[in-house]
């Protein structure tokens, strides 16, 4: 992640952003994406974070990357959106299909890894999507979550063993 | 990589599949209130002399063909922003606040209440008193605490509200924050109130102003839903005493234009 801004300068360009914005959007939608669950929710997110970015532009401090701001706003958005869109209480589409899993045949193991990555912590999920989906470093992660790049490489290791069990599933498939 | 990184990223890569998205920052410009700039367009006529179009050389027609076709985009861009603009409710209180101007003033602010319009009107470079006269009660005896709602108007249209007992914001433009709401919620915690004056604890609770273009909002909490009335555009609602505290909450506003938003609440 390159610092678009000096320490120094205060506030981000309408320039800064459209770049970050131009570079990154399909990880930033991706990341959003995994957070939503939805395709449509994750582009109002990103879409929402970027224009509340412009909007409080001013406010940026320049104490740190400017990515680093926005990933935050993204991450931020998202985890706003996947609320609402719980609130509105609405059934997910998999949903709807009927369950095969009762007879023995069908078992989706993508199905299982997805519920294993709902079940792990806040902080170990947002590292694996930022990790994975977004090709950030330990250290850009930790930017993001404010937590040190250590921190980071322990929470992957943490949701990779829990996943462990769910992959060996995958492989066998 | 070892193998269980390369299936991991396997199956993460099945789940959320890496595609092409659609640039959109116009769309952004236009959610930020911020005007875009339209990069300027040679106006070019509609259709050209028959003569003249007979003699252009096939590169010329095919630069022609590709400057019409900016033009079109251009021209569905703007159209599209314009519709989207139209179609969504307006940004923060941008709508009005009809009650500020038709409530009459307060005479006697609460210390406490006086203490707040003086910090944020300080805080927005505005003359305290000036800000005190405009402030308005709009509602009154609100819930456990029996909390009052003020708010002002602000010189550059952007409101403050203030609930005693409570606590108070600020928007810091007019078209901040989601579109036609401005909430403060909180509560529902044994600190929030002093044990003695209520020994039942107060419950969690979320109290604001909403625009003129709001015609009705929902408190969605723990799978049951509370309609709040609106009375001198303010909203307020106790949570359900039977209200999971985990669980998800949002309000749920329909507008007058026939859209209708959720929001998340903390």
């Amino acid at each position: 992640m390159s610092s678009v801004l000096g320490a120094e300068e205060e506030g981000a360009s309408l320039a800064d952003l459209e770049a970050l914005y131009r570079e990154s959007l399909s990880e930033f939608r991706r990341v959003a994406r995994a957070i939503v669950g939805e395709r449509e929710a994750a582009r109002d997110a990103v879409q929402e974070a970027f224009a509340n970015a412009v909007r409080s532009r001013a406010l940026f401090r320049g104490d740190g990357p400017l990515e680093a701001w926005l990933w935050r706003a993204v991450v931020r958005a998202a985890q706003m959106q996947r609320r609402a869109s719980r609130s509105r209480q609405t059934q997910p589409l998999r949903e709807a299909v009927p369950d095969t899993r009762a007879n023995g045949h069908g078992h989706d193991p993508d199905e299982s890894l997805r519920a294993a990555i709902a079940a792990l912590p806040e902080r170990q999920r947002l590292a694996l999507f930022l990790h994975y989906y977004a090709d950030l470093s330990y250290a850009d992660i930790g930017q993001v979550l404010n937590v040190s790049p250590g921190t980071v490489g322990a929470s992957l290791n943490t949701a990779r063993t829990s996943l462990a069990r769910v992959l060996t599933e995958v492989t066998r498939r | 990589m070892n193998e269980a990184e390369l299936i991991l990223r396997d199956a993460l890569n099945r789940m959320v599949p890496a595609k092409s998205e659609v640039y959109e920052w116009n769309d952004i410009l236009v959610r930020s209130g911020t005007p875009s700039t339209v990069a300027s367009t040679r106006r070019l006529p509609l259709a050209l002399p028959r003569a003249r179009r007979a003699s252009l050389r096939p590169t010329h027609r095919r630069l022609l063909l590709i400057a019409l076709g900016v033009v079109v985009v251009a021209v569905a861009a703007v159209a599209g922003a314009i519709a989207y603009v139209v179609s969504s409710p307006a940004p923060g209180l941008s709508a009005g606040v009809s009650s500020l101007d038709r409530l009459p003033p307060v005479p006697n602010l609460p210390p406490n209440v006086a203490f707040f319009i003086e910090r944020s009107a300080s805080a927005f470079g505005e003359d305290p008193d000036k800000a005190k006269e405009r402030v308005r009660l709009l509602r009154s005896g609100l819930g456990t605490m029996k909390s009052d709602l003020y708010a002002y108007r602000r010189e550059d249209r952007a409101v403050c509200l203030v609930v005693t007992h409570s606590g108070g914001t600020c928007a810091r433009h007019l078209a901040e924050g989601s579109p036609g709401v401005e909430l403060i919620s909180g509560g529902g915690y044994p600190a929030w109130a002093h044990p003695r004056l209520y020994p039942n604890g107060v419950p969690r609770s979320v109290v604001g102003v909403v625009a003129d273009s709001v015609l009705s909002t929902t408190l969605v909490v723990g799978g049951g839903r509370v309609p709040l009335p609106i009375i001198n555009n303010a909203i307020f609602s106790e949570y359900p005493p039977n209200a999971n505290p985990q669980g998800r909450v949002a309000l749920e506003v329909q507008y007058i234009d026939g859209t209708r938003r959720v929001f998340a609440l903390p």
